[in-house]
């Protein structure tokens, strides 16, 4: 315990001054500070004689060797106190982080994950989009630089299925999917604007005069559309030989661009 | 206590149920949620495990907030990620709207975990489609 030297208390700073002289003397001769040792023997024997040193004396003595030994550890042993304490309070906080707090601790490793899967360009599933169009069958994804080729190796030509071309750069396709379902099979867009979707279902449905009903008819590119709308968003249905083709868009102008870029594939 | 956990939410959504079907057919296991309108189709192709895919179905239906299967511990996977693989699952929500087109269809890639229960899911797609006819 270092004493302190503005209310000085003879008996503990004797004891500091023993335990400084045994703690450098119990050092090996080339790290020992025998200019501290000597200095904490002459304050000893001074206090030893009473009345040999007035209060302002021994209070320049102690100031003195708490000097020293800060200049011999670097750190004062308050400040070192403080840095152990220091490291320990982050020690325990990562523990705490680690082991304690699991449940809060999990709760923001998705987004770093996430965040180091960004940094390092890993795409979470086995899909990474560069340029082109991925297409994923049953969960195997391939990259095809353009819709004719896609369609043409995936072998969906000659279907008469139509698919939109040229959109704009905005609206591109992305991505398309089959999904199969117990009566046929649905292509899925995806588009660039995640504000659009596509699907094209192999079948008409039966309740098509209930869209005809509540739709507004519209004849683009020599296919008969019916646009509605309800909070915000626009959905189309339009039916060309054996296939139905649903477009949901948050703007109708969105729905009129896909319509207009619709052509046969062949 | 995990064990416990799945087990009375199942037994909550059993009871909040009208039926359940695991209609099964040649490729497609659908889920009908009659009380909440919703149909859950599973490509077989792409799922083999019936008991998995009750739990995606009911995940999609209820959402995480009501099943809750998030890993609690520290993990493997808590440490190094996830060994993840996409699938992709239909969800049809019915009657959404008033006039036909009145189903929203979702096509939701699903991310699934094959060293512990992780999921997750993305709507890649949203349409509205002609299902059920205008009331």
């Amino acid at each position: 315990m270092i004493p302190d030297s503005n209310h000085l208390n003879e008996e503990l700073i004797a004891r500091w001054l023993v335990e400084i002289i045994h703690r450098e003397i119990s050092k090996p001769d080339d790290e020992a500070d025998m200019e501290l040792v000597e200095e904490c023997e002459k304050t000893l024997l001074s206090l030893s004689i009473s009345a040999s040193l007035s209060d302002d004396e021994l209070r320049e003595r102690v100031k003195k060797i708490i000097g020293k030994k800060k200049d011999q550890n670097g750190l004062h042993d308050v400040e070192r106190f403080r840095l152990i304490r220091r490291v320990a309070a982050i020690v325990v906080c990562v523990v705490v982080a680690l082991f304690g707090s699991v449940m809060t601790a999990y709760a923001f490793v998705p987004s770093f994950q996430t965040f180091v899967r960004e940094v390092l360009n890993i795409d979470s599933g086995s899909v990474v989009e560069i340029d082109g169009i991925t297409y994923i069958n049953n969960g195997e994804a391939t990259i095809y630089s353009s819709l004719e080729e896609l369609l043409e190796v995936e072998g969906l030509t000659g279907l008469n299925i139509m698919f939109p071309n040229n959109l704009p750069q905005e609206m591109m396709i992305s991505r398309l999917e089959t999904v199969y379902y117990e009566n046929g099979v649905t292509i899925v867009i995806i588009f660039a604007d995640k504000g659009v979707s596509m699907n094209i279902d192999n079948e008409m449905p039966i309740e098509i005069g209930d869209v005809i009903d509540s739709s507004k008819e519209v004849q683009i590119n020599g296919i008969l559309s019916y646009i509605s709308e309800a909070d915000g968003i626009y959905s189309s249905v339009s039916v060309h030989g054996t296939y139905t083709y649903y477009i949901t868009a948050d703007a109708e102008d969105k729905i009129i661009t896909i319509l207009e870029s619709m052509n046969l594939e062949d | 206590m995990k064990i416990i956990r799945i087990t009375l939410c199942v037994l909550l959504c059993a009871g909040m149920l009208v039926n359940i079907n695991g209609a099964d057919s040649d490729n497609v296991v659908i889920f009908e949620y009659e009380n909440d309108n919703m149909t859950v189709i599973f490509d077989q192709t792409e799922f083999d495990d019936a008991e998995l895919c009750k739990i995606i179905a009911d995940y999609l239906v209820y959402g995480a907030g009501e099943y809750d299967i998030t890993p609690t511990s520290i993990s493997w996977c808590w440490l190094f990620g996830h060994d993840i693989t996409t699938s992709t699952v239909t969800t049809i929500t019915h009657k959404v709207r008033s006039t036909s087109p009145r189903c929203l269809r979702e096509i939701h890639n699903v991310d699934t975990c094959s060293k512990c229960d992780y999921l997750d899911d993305e709507v890649v797609s949203s349409v509205y489609i002609v299902c059920h006819p205008n009331d």
